[in-house]
C-alpha cells in the first residue's frame, strides 16, 4: 500500500475520514451530554456543525500555507524547534489519550451491556491488534476502512424510525427554552461529540487536491452533523427531559424500541456494529500518535505503531482508579477544544513571520 | 515469521480461548434459565415476593414452564435467590412482562421497580406492565388448561391487538415517560383472573408514583383517543337513557387535535374527527334514509362528547391528568414545567370539545 507515497488522499477519502472520525463514543451518548438544554437540544448539533465549519477554515488556510507539512512539521517550522518539539510531545501525549479514552469508553460499554461477566483485557488486545492492523496500511488504509464502516452502519439510522413513531413531535418546540449557563453547560459537554476533524492538520499533506480540502471536509462535518441531528430530533420526540438526563446512552434505549418479528435486541446488534465506528476513531488518533513519534524522532518507523499500541495497554491497565482516569479523560477532551481554535494563533504567527522576512 | 502472521496467531488463541468451559464461565444457551414473565407482590414497606415464569424447552419436562417465587428486598438478590433455587443461570434478557399486585401499586413501589428495570442494561425497554388486582404469583401459578403455556399465554395477552385498543399497552418505557413527564400522569393496564382466565377490565391510573385509582374499558379507550391514538376497533354506544337504542362503530379512522391556550385562564379545544362503519344497530331509526343517518351521527357525536366531559370532571375532581392536555401550552412556556403547573390549570380550564362523527357504510342490508 502507499505507505511511502504522499499525496494519496483523494476527495471521497477526504469526506469519509472526517465524518467517520467524528462519529464514535459521542453520538451514544450526546443527548445526555446536551440534557441541559432539555428539549430544545434537537437543533444544537447544527449550531456545533456551524461552529466546526468556521473552525476548519484557519486550519485550511494554515495546510494551504504549508503544502507538505502536517502540523508536527508546522510547528518546527514556525515556533522553533525546541517550542515546536515541546508541543508535539503534548499532542502525541493528547493523541494517546484520546485513543485510550475511545477504546476505554467502548469496552465499558460492552461490559455493562453485552458481557457484564467477563473481564476486557481479551478484548482489549485485540481491540488494538485490529486498530495496529488497519493503520499498518497507513492513512489511507483508514480512508478505505473509513469508507467500509459508512456503509456498514450508516443504515442503522433506520433504526430511528420506531423511536419516531412512538415519539412526541411537540416536544420540539419551544427552540429556545434554555439560559446561557445551561447552554454553556451543554456545550461544554457536548462539543466533544464533533471532535475528530482536527485530525485534517495532520493528514492534510496526504491529499491530492488540497485547493478541495475545505469543500471535502466541510462535507464529511455535515454528514456527521447530518446523523446527529436525526438522531436528536428523535431522541427529544422519545425521551422525556427526565430520561435525556439520565440515560447514559440514549441511542441504545432507540434501538430497544425496535420492534421486528424476527429479531429481537436491536441494541446488541448496535452495540457490536459501532465497533467499525470505534474502530475508525482509535485508529485515526493512533496514526496521529504514530506521526508524532515519527516527528519527534525524525525518523518514519512502522514500529512507533507499535510502541504507541503497548503503551496504550499499559495506560489503559494502569492501576488508576476509574474516577481519576474518567476526569482526566474529560479534561482531555476540553484540552481538544484549545486544539481546534491553536490553528488561528498558529495563522497569526504565520502572518507576522511573512511580513518580517519581507 | 512475520508480523502479520503472529498477530493471527494471537488473535486465534484470542477468539478459541471464548470456547473454554471454565467453571463460572458464561453458560451455553440450555443452561440458561430465561425469566419470561415476572410478577411482584407485596409484603412490606421493605420486602415483596418476586415470581418468575422459565421456559421449559426441555420436551421430557412434565411441564411447560418452571415457575419459582422468593422473597426478597432487591430485584437482583432475589434473582440470586431464584438461581439458586432453579437449574439453570438465571437471566432477565429475554423479559417480556412484568405484573404488579394491586397493593405493590397502591404503595408506591411498582415506580421504583420499573425504574430499576428500565436502569437494567439487561431488560429490554419494550417489557410490557401490567397491575394485578390480587395476587401477581397466583396469576403465575395458575394452570391454564386449554392455553399452551401460560408463559405464552401472558405474554400474547399484553400484545397490542386489534379489539384491545382500550388497553394502553404500557411498556417499561411509556411508565417510565410518563411518571417522569410533568404534563401526563401514567396508566397501565389493570387484570383480574376470573374463571381460570385473566381478564383486562380496565387500567390503573397513577399520580406522583402511587396507583390512585382504576378506570374502566370504556373510560380507557377514551384515554387512547385523546392521547391520539389512531388506529381503533369497536366502539359500543347506548345513546338513549332506557338503553332501547344502541350502536356499535367500527372506527376505520379517529384524529384526535387538543389544544390549550392563555396560562392565565386556560382554554382547552378538543377536535376529534371519527370515521367509520356501522357494525350493529338496535334502535328505530331507518338506516336506508341518509336525514336519519345523518341524525344518527350527531347522536353519536353528542354521547362521545358526553363521556369525555364526564371523564375529564372525573379527572378533575381526582386530580390526575391521563391526556396531556396542556402540551400545546408547554411549547411556548419559558422555563421548566411543573407537575403543579399541570394540576394547576386542569382545576381551572374551560373545555370546549367537539366531536364530529362520519359513517362511511352502515352496512350490507337495507
Amino acid at each position: 500500500m502507499d505507505v511511502t507515497k504522499k499525496k494519496i488522499l483523494n476527495g471521497y477519502h477526504v469526506i469519509f475520514l472526517i465524518q467517520n472520525i467524528i462519529v464514535g463514543m459521542g453520538l451514544l451518548s450526546m443527548n445526555n451530554s446536551l440534557s441541559p438544554l432539555g428539549y430544545s437540544q434537537w437543533w444544537i448539533p447544527l449550531l456545533f456543525g456551524l461552529v466546526a465549519n468556521l473552525t476548519l477554515i484557519p486550519m485550511i488556510w494554515l495546510g494551504l500555507q504549508f503544502k507538505d507539512d502536517d502540523l508536527y512539521t508546522i510547528h518546527e517550522k514556525l515556533l522553533g524547534k525546541w517550542i515546536g518539539k515541546s508541543l508535539n510531545f503534548i499532542l502525541l501525549i493528547y493523541a494517546i489519550v484520546l485513543f485510550a479514552a475511545v477504546i476505554e469508553g467502548y469496552l465499558e460499554l460492552i461490559q455493562i451491556s453485552i458481557l457484564p461477566e467477563r473481564t476486557i483485557t481479551g478484548h482489549l488486545i485485540l481491540f488494538i491488534l485490529i486498530t495496529v492492523f488497519i493503520v499498518k496500511g497507513g492513512i489511507k488504509s483508514l480512508a478505505r476502512f473509513c469508507m467500509l464502516t459508512f456503509f456498514l452502519t450508516g443504515w442503522m439510522v433506520y433504526f430511528l424510525r420506531w423511536g419516531f413513531e412512538d415519539g412526541e413531535i411537540r416536544h420540539l418546540l419551544p427552540l429556545f427554552n434554555f439560559t446561557g449557563k445551561e447552554l454553556w453547560d451543554a456545550t461544554k459537554g457536548g462539543f466533544n461529540s464533533i471532535i475528530g476533524y482536527e485530525l485534517l492538520m495532520i493528514f492534510f499533506p496526504y491529499i491530492r487536491k488540497p485547493e478541495k480540502a475545505f469543500k471535502h471536509a466541510s462535507m464529511g462535518i455535515w454528514f456527521s452533523v447530518f446523523f446527529y441531528f436525526v438522531v436528536g430530533i428523535v431522541a427529544v420526540m422519545y425521551f422525556t427531559e427526565w430520561q435525556l438526563e439520565h440515560l447514559q446512552f440514549p441511542v441504545l434505549k432507540l434501538f430497544q424500541a425496535v420492534d421486528l418479528s424476527f429479531v429481537e435486541r436491536i441494541d446488541k446488534v448496535g452495540v457490536t456494529l459501532w465497533v467499525f465506528l470505534i474502530l475508525t476513531t482509535a485508529g485515526a488518533y493512533l496514526w496521529m500518535a504514530k506521526k508524532g513519534v515519527d516527528s519527534l524522532r525524525n525518523k518514519n518507523s512502522q514500529y512507533h505503531i507499535y510502541s504507541v499500541a503497548i503503551l496504550t495497554y499499559i495506560v489503559i491497565n494502569l492501576p488508576i482508579s476509574q474516577t481519576v482516569r474518567k476526569t482526566f479523560y474529560e479534561k482531555t477532551f476540553f484540552f481538544s477544544y484549545g486544539f481546534i481554535l491553536w490553528p488561528i494563533l498558529l495563522c497569526l504567527v504565520h502572518l507576522v513571520r511573512r511580513r518580517k522576512t519581507r | 515469521m512475520n508480523v502479520s502472521r503472529i498477530t493471527l496467531l494471537i488473535s486465534i488463541f484470542l477468539v478459541l480461548s471464548g470456547c473454554t468451559t471454565k467453571q463460572g464461565a458464561q453458560p451455553s444457551l440450555e443452561k440458561l434459565g430465561m425469566i419470561s414473565v415476572a410478577g411482584f407482590d407485596y409484603i412490606d414497606n421493605d420486602n415483596m415476593k418476586m415470581t418468575v415464569i422459565m421456559p421449559q424447552p426441555a420436551l421430557e419436562a412434565e411441564k411447560h414452564t418452571q415457575v419459582i417465587s422468593v422473597e426478597t428486598d432487591m430485584l437482583h438478590k432475589g434473582i440470586v435467590d431464584i438461581s439458586s433455587r432453579a437449574d439453570k443461570a438465571v437471566s432477565l434478557k429475554q423479559l417480556r412482562v412484568a405484573l404488579f399486585s394491586e397493593e405493590f401499586a397502591r404503595k408506591g413501589q411498582m415506580k421504583e421497580m420499573v425504574e430499576y428495570l428500565f436502569k437494567d442494561a439487561d431488560v429490554r425497554s419494550n417489557v410490557y406492565v401490567a397491575i394485578v388486582k390480587e395476587s401477581a404469583e397466583e396469576m403465575l401459578r395458575m394452570e391454564y388448561p386449554d392455553k399452551q403455556n401460560t408463559s405464552s399465554y401472558i405474554n400474547n395477552l399484553f400484545h397490542p391487538r386489534h379489539y384491545t385498543f382500550f388497553n394502553p399497552f404500557t411498556t417499561i418505557h411509556d411508565f417510565v415517560h410518563d411518571e417522569t413527564n410533568p404534563l401526563r400522569d401514567t396508566i397501565a393496564p389493570y387484570v383480574e383472573l376470573k374463571e381460570e382466565v385473566i381478564h383486562i377490565v380496565g387500567l390503573g391510573m397513577f399520580s406522583n408514583g402511587n396507583m390512585e385509582t382504576i378506570f374502566t374499558k370504556k373510560e380507557g379507550k377514551i384515554i387512547q383517543i385523546m392521547r391520539g391514538r389512531e388506529k381503533l376497533s369497536v366502539f359500543a354506544l347506548t345513546l338513549d337513557e332506557e338503553g332501547k337504542e344502541k350502536v356499535a362503530l367500527e372506527f376505520v379512522k379517529s384524529k384526535a387535535k387538543v389544544k390549550s391556550e392563555n396560562l392565565e385562564s386556560p382554554k382547552v379545544t378538543i377536535n376529534l374527527d371519527f370515521e367509520g362503519t356501522l357494525s350493529e344497530y338496535e334502535g328505530d331509526k331507518n338506516l336506508a334514509d341518509k336525514k336519519d343517518v345523518e341524525k344518527l351521527e350527531k347522536e353519536v357525536s353528542n354521547n362521545i362528547e358526553q363521556e369525555i366531559r364526564n371523564l375529564i370532571e372525573k379527572c378533575i375532581e381526582l386530580e390526575i391528568e391521563p391526556f396531556g392536555l396542556f402540551e400545546s401550552l408547554r411549547m411556548r412556556y419559558k422555563g421548566d414545567w411543573s407537575t403543579n403547573l399541570t394540576k394547576e390549570l386542569l382545576a381551572k380550564a374551560e373545555f370546549e370539545i367537539q366531536v364530529e362523527t362520519k359513517l362511511k357504510s352502515v352496512g350490507a342490508l337495507k
